[in-house]
């Protein structure tokens, strides 16, 4: 049998990791979860996910940006897929592109919030898969 | 004075005098006589005349010299000759040296009524000029009375003005335009485009200038960092184009207040949008049966409650702020007992507080019951409460002190949370404002709860006093008097 999928979940919102994780086990995956950017680098050095899904607002509001760029920094992540999920629409002109970029936002896919359990799946089997 | 005339007969000739002072006097004149030059000078500076007839062979003063000294003392009065055939030359001199006319000797009485008659004339019509040269330079008077008035008008008004005509020339502006364009030195006369450097005023202009039809082009303009709203009508005469009124007036204040409507529109879309989505999602995967156990579909479900009952919050909180802002409201004045206030707002919070381990001191003095209603009172405390526990540590504090204090009744709510930075004390009131840091950042708020505070401290004249420091809390107390609670209130 082929092994499961590990997905590596980033948020502060206990309830976006709650759904997600319960929608993902149930569609054949293994979440791994975590509620800030420090926690979330020190998972996945530890479980090596095959994707991280990863929200740019929490306690700080680059957090996610920075932990986009130090898994692109380090050695033993670096090839690991990126989803970049943030609730700041565009217009709201902040300081970095939207646009996936290796150097300014390293991330294989940029995503909007809110994004239902379904979208963020298509999303992921394009990915993974 | 006489508008028949007034006339002085200046002879030697006793006879002649008196001939032709009967003649004139018949003619319905006033008429006087002097019989040399000296007694006709001292006459005409005590009396006025309209008209002096001088026999050029004169005692002690001539003719001449008595006619020469008329035309300085009062070029007004009409001099006219009387002259014998042997002097009809100095007659003409003495035209020539300013005498209205001449009436040779010897003469008619019709010959004197009528050059007396003529020279009279002569004399009203000056007398009509000098009155309509008066009049003329009391209506200039008026005019310049009028453009000095309307252009202190001009010049006092906030808003800019500024008048171009239809070749594109500026014709007038006011201070206020020289302020907010930064103009400096004379722009009268000048082009449009020498003036202002604005590509998009100047187009604004220049399509109203060939505008035909009668209408206003306004358009929302930046000026260095202020917002203007400037408004172009043409001025018209008769149909036909003279030039157009530009007017700015400055609305930063409203687009400020524009923006920051919009600014909370998206925040309130924004914290409406997350959560409904997070419902959405927990009922989908229990509906469609993706998540089995029991225990899980419990769990899911009231998550579903706590997300709803956020919602419902903000909902609250608007519709709170859409009431104040509303026009005046009425209120049910009831006695008030604020211990069971307290008491139960506090209750109400007993499971949001042990959330986050948080510990409630309550400490109410005895205080008289207040005259207010239980709605304001319920949404002031219950506002500062909540943001006592929401911007709290875990395992922090809240103390509520209850006192009189001189004749007002003060509640005192202070908690041991993040606290709020110096710079910004004075904003917290500010609707829509929210403190924007890392600790405050995932806290949920619609930055309405302290406007509603701070609007129903004031409906009661009271006033709330805030003390913070960063890390360590907050403490805000409110202050209401004891004996405005029992007036009719309302807000402002």
């Amino acid at each position: 049998m082929q092994q499961k999928k590990r997905i590596l979940l980033i948020d502060d919102d206990a309830d976006f990791i709650y759904l997600n994780k319960v929608f993902l086990e149930s569609k054949g995956y293994r979440i791994i979860t975590a509620y800030n950017g420090e926690e979330g680098l020190k998972k996945a050095i530890e479980n090596k996910p095959d994707l991280i899904v990863l929200d740019v607002m929490m306690t700080r509001i680059t957090e996610g940006f920075d932990v986009s760029r130090k898994i692109r920094m380090d050695e033993r992540l670096k090839t690991i897929p990126v989803i970049m999920l943030t609730g700041i629409r565009k217009k709201e002109r902040l300081p970095w592109t939207f646009e996936p970029d290796d150097n300014w936002l390293p991330v294989t896919k940029f995503l909007e919030k809110p994004i239902s359990p379904q979208k963020l799946l298509k999303e992921i089997e394009k990915i993974v898969k | 004075m006489n508008q028949k005339g007034n006339v002085l007969i200046v002879d030697d000739e006793l006879s002649i005098r008196e001939a032709c002072r009967k003649i004139l006097l018949k003619e319905g004149l006033h008429v006087d006589v002097a019989e040399d030059g000296l007694e006709a000078k001292e006459k005409i500076e005590r009396e006025n005349f309209d008209l002096v007839l001088i026999d050029l062979k004169l005692p002690h003063l001539s003719g001449e010299d008595l006619l020469h000294w008329l035309r300085s003392f009062n070029p007004d009065i009409v001099p006219v000759i009387i002259t014998g055939y042997p002097s009809f030359d100095s007659a003409v001199s003495a035209i020539r040296e300013g005498a209205y006319d001449y009436i040779p000797k010897p003469f008619t009485s019709g010959e004197l009524r009528r050059i007396v008659r003529r020279g009279l004339e002569r004399k009203f019509l000056i007398q009509e000029m000098h009155k309509l040269r008066e009049e003329q330079e009391k209506n200039l008077k008026l005019i310049s009375q009028e453009k000095t008035k309307l252009k202190s008008v001009i010049n006092s008004m906030a808003d800019g003005v500024l008048v171009v005509n239809r070749y594109g020339k500026v014709v007038l502006y006011n201070s206020a335009i020289r302020h907010i364009l930064n103009l400096s030195g004379n722009c009268l006369d000048k082009s449009l485009e020498e003036v202002i450097k604005r590509q998009t005023l100047i187009r604004l202009v220049n399509s109203q200038l060939k505008e035909k039809k009668k209408k206003v082009f306004s358009q929302e303009i930046g000026i260095n960092n202020r917002d203007y709203l400037v408004n172009v009508a043409s001025v018209s005469d008769n149909g036909e184009k003279l030039g157009v009124v530009v007017s700015f007036r400055d609305v930063t204040k409203l687009r400020k207040l524009a923006d920051m409507k919009s600014a909370f529109l998206n925040m309130v879309s924004h914290e409406i949008r997350s959560p409904l989505s997070i419902i959405e999602g927990y009922l989908d995967v229990v509906l469609k049966g993706i998540v089995k156990d029991e225990n899980q579909i419990k769990s899911m479900i009231e998550r579903v409650k706590v997300r709803t009952q956020t919602l419902r919050e903000l909902t609250d909180d608007l519709l709170n702020l859409a009431r104040m802002e509303s026009e005046k409201i009425k209120r049910e004045l009831v006695p008030i007992n604020l211990q069971e206030v307290i008491l139960e707002m506090v209750e109400f919070y007993k499971d949001k507080a042990r959330e986050k381990e948080i510990k409630i001191n309550i400490n109410i003095e005895p205080v008289p019951s207040i005259m207010a209603d239980r709605n304001d009172i319920a949404l002031l405390f219950t506002n500062l409460l909540d943001n006592a526990i929401k911007y709290n540590v875990r395992g922090g504090s809240v103390d509520i002190h209850v006192k009189k204090e001189g004749f007002d009744l003060c509640v005192k709510i202070k908690d041991s949370g993040v606290g709020i930075p110096k710079e910004s004390i004075k904003l917290i009131f500010d609707e829509f404002y929210r403190v924007k840091n890392e600790k405050t950042r995932m806290v949920p708020g619609t930055g309405l709860g302290l406007s509603i505070v701070q609007k129903i401290v004031k409906a009661y004249r009271g006033k709330i006093k805030v003390t913070s420091k960063e890390g360590e809390g907050s403490s805000f107390s409110v202050y209401l008097p004891l004996e405005n609670l029992c007036r009719g209130l309302e807000y402002d």
